[in-house]
């Protein structure tokens, strides 16, 4: 499904107090497209995500997903949109702890009112880990997982309920460089094997070059919004002029 | 989300915190034992009170007086009889189950005998009255007794072997003792099984049988025994009396003489033989009560007035139900009859009962609210903790009500473990009483088996009470956790 913003705009507070956080956002993301968010912290991309994603009502503008345009629907409306063609990911991973990994992968199952009987909810859950690589920590707490493997689990969570578009918020901020890559690895195979639509937010330019396009903020402001055409062919590992990348957090494997 | 899903979640959420989850059933605990254990005592108490010292559901109607100074009076033109056409109007009566007559014995009686019980006869005063035979039913008077509570003078017979031994049928048809010659206190062997020979009229009789109120007994056991067992002399070795050891003893009394009294205005004086044949709630508090026809015949002969075998003294009107006996006891006033004592004195026991449970539920009552106040703040500060979860559910697909009905589900999951606790740790409150009350207190007259009376609407009320005022405490933060903006949970805003 495709993507359209227009007019976009968010502030926060009232009068002189009011602060303006997207300002005449406009754009359009086609179905498959890997779009990467980039801007530095405050830019605004997270909110813009957050409203894309119908997690925030609170905008003045135009966003339609497919052909629903997100004010036009009501509370229910919305949650079914996000619990049918959406999954999230994002940077604290947000598992919840005393579920299991198979047991937070299904949790999307108690809100499809289409559900697979339970045992076939498992099972797809069961499906998810394997193909993320955590076939053996299925019955594993996330206390007992390290930050790649939680994120794994996330992202398994996040294809559930075979979603069109997936938003991620940093997914690889609290990761070290080189579990980092592999996720954004997976990514990766999910948009090229599965045409699923990505839009990830990012600060860092390394893990922006990995995507198809991508759209900058700037206090607000959107000041552009170009295919990714690097000047050597687009990335597959990070590197960055010779520098290593910084992780926000940094955690062992 | 359908129930098996929702039971999931539940089941999931509660697996979080499950100490929390603990500690918030505590007052439900607390508040739903108490609220069982009073209602229950409130009802048990009524049940001894109301069923066997003041019965509430009896009504005894009598004659209509008026105090005239120190006398009662029944009025210038005399009060409104009591007689059969009577019973038949109270019959017709919405809510009244059974009528039945009361008839006292109205000239003086004595009585003497106790030899096979207390080793001596003694004498007294005979108080009497009589009850349709019918009324004692086969558990009171054992059926298979040679003599039962039946009127042994008005069988009716076509031949001899309708009537019982020592009878034949006589020329009214109805069933007459044999001839016998025997001299007073002797028996004689025409006077087959339980018949004996009346010296006087040279005849066979069965003894009359009598039944006796078990308060008699009650009484006896409670007050008078105990009393008893601190004299000195004979008495002292008296042993507690059963209905088993009493039935089958016999008397005699002597009817139109008694020791106090004197003679009665008929003249006529006659000793017959009573037999004990049993127990009923229906009987004279203190005497003897037959079936009524002898006593319609001994009133006929011995009072000098032949009216006296047809007028009731009292009619005993019982209703279907404690509900209905006040509308019913207004139209027998309004029939212009008044009724005795006993049941205002029941309506005052009952209110006093009532009174006194209500103010125990109400303590219980605010014990619970206690509970919900701090099922709401135990709630609430879940809701807090779970802010990113609750947000993430909202991210995956949960709508604001499903939040609203997790969190209501989850204190129905309180309501309903906490709830049942309350009733296992009430319902074992009123035994551990019941056994302290048994062992540690002296008998005294009705004193109960139990304190406690036990109905199935008590437990369900008390499940509705533990999940009512769960769901009043986890309202507020079911609505609050409804309303967390997804984005800024999950972006920690």
């Amino acid at each position: 499904m495709n993507i359209r913003v227009e007019g976009l705009q968010k502030s926060y507070g009232k009068g002189e107090l009011r602060a303006s956080v997207l300002e005449d956002i406009a754009f359009g993301i086609d179905p498959g497209e890997f779009v990467a968010i980039m801007g530095t912290s405050g830019s605004g991309k997270t909110t813009l995500l957050n409203i894309m994603g119908g997690l925030d009502r609170d905008y003045r503008g135009h966003v339609s997903v497919g052909s629903n345009e997100l004010a036009k629907l009501d509370e229910k409306q919305l949650a079914r949109l996000r619990n049918a063609k959406f999954g999230f990911v994002f940077q604290q991973f947000h598992l919840l702890d005393h579920l299991t990994s198979l047991e937070n992968v299904a949790i999307p199952r108690f809100f499809d009112a289409d559900a697979a009987e339970e045992q076939k909810a498992l099972g797809r859950a069961r499906e998810l880990l394997t193909t993320v690589g955590l076939g053996e920590k299925l019955d594993s707490y996330p206390s007992e997982l390290s930050g790649g493997q939680k994120q794994r689990v996330a992202i398994a969570r996040a294809l559930f309920n075979r979603p069109e578009v997936i938003f991620c918020d940093e997914p690889t901020g609290s990761l070290d460089r080189s579990t980092g890559l592999q996720i954004l690895e997976l990514f990766q195979k999910l948009n090229r094997d599965e045409g699923i639509t990505l839009i990830m937010v990012t600060h860092e330019e390394h893990i922006a070059r990995l995507a198809t396009r991508i759209i900058r903020l700037e206090d607000g402001v959107l000041v552009s919004d170009e295919p990714n055409t690097p000047k050597k062919p687009a990335a597959t590992t990070l590197e960055v002029d010779g520098a290593l990348p910084q992780s926000q957090t940094s955690e062992e494997e | 989300m359908n129930l098996q899903k929702l039971l999931r979640l539940v089941w999931q959420s509660i697996r979080r915190s499950k100490r929390d989850f603990l500690f918030s059933s505590v007052g439900i605990i607390i508040g739903i034992s108490t609220l069982l254990f009073f209602t229950s005592l409130g009802t048990g108490i009524k049940e001894t009170v109301l069923e066997r010292v003041f019965v509430v559901r009896q009504l005894e109607v009598i004659k209509k007086t008026y105090d005239v100074g120190a006398f009662q009076s029944e009025g210038l033109f005399g009060a409104k009889k009591l007689d059969d056409s009577l019973i038949e109007k109270l019959d017709k009566v919405e809510g009244v189950r059974s009528v039945y007559p009361k008839m006292k014995l109205t000239f003086p009686t004595g009585a003497f005998g106790g030899k096979q019980l207390i080793g001596k006869d003694v004498r007294g005063e005979l108080v009497a009255d009589g009850l349709p035979a019918e009324l004692i039913s086969d558990e009171e008077v054992d059926p298979s007794l040679e003599v039962v509570f039946k009127d042994y003078e008005a069988i009716s017979c076509k031949q001899k072997s309708d009537c019982p031994k020592a009878y034949t049928c006589g020329d009214k048809g109805v069933c007459v003792g044999e001839p016998c010659q025997a001299r007073r206190g002797e028996e004689s062997a025409a006077c087959e099984g339980a018949a004996y020979c009346h010296s006087e009229r040279k005849q066979c009789m069965i003894p009359i049988p009598v039944v006796a109120s078990p308060k008699m007994l009650e009484i006896y056991n409670g007050s008078i025994h105990t009393a008893l067992s601190g004299s000195s002399g004979a008495l002292s070795k008296l042993p507690k009396l059963s209905k088993n050891a009493l039935v089958g003893f016999e008397a005699n009394a002597l009817f139109g003489r008694s020791f106090f009294l004197g003679e009665s205005a008929g003249g006529q004086q006659d000793v017959r033989r009573i037999r004990l044949v049993g127990f009923s709630d229906k009987a004279i508090d203190l005497g003897a009560t037959f079936p009524i026809g002898y006593v319609k015949r001994l009133n006929a002969i011995h009072s000098g007035r032949e009216e006296a075998g047809r007028e009731y003294h009292a009619v005993v009107v019982e209703t279907e139900s404690n509900e209905v006996t006040a509308a019913v006891a207004q139209k027998i006033e309004d029939m212009g009859y008044a009724l005795s004592d006993k049941f205002e004195n029941a309506q005052r026991a009952s209110l006093l009962i009532l009174l006194i449970t209500v103010i125990f539920n109400l303590i219980s009552a605010i014990i619970l609210a206690v509970a919900a106040v701090n099922i709401m703040h135990t709630f609430l500060m879940l809701i807090l903790e779970r802010r990113r979860e609750l947000g993430l559910l909202r991210a995956l697909g949960a709508t604001r009500a499903q939040i609203r009905m997790l969190v209501l589900s989850e204190a129905t999951a309180l309501g309903l473990i906490g709830g049942s606790l309350g009733i296992t740790v009430g319902f074992v409150a009123t035994k551990a009483v019941d056994a302290i009350f048994n062992s540690q207190v002296q008998d005294f007259p009705f004193k109960p088996d139990t304190l406690f009376g036990f109905a199935p609407w008590m437990f369900l009320m008390c499940l509705g009470a533990a999940l009512f005022f769960c769901w009043i405490g986890a309202l507020l933060p079911a609505i609050r956790a409804s309303r967390i903006d997804p984005a800024a949970a999950l972006t920690g805003r």
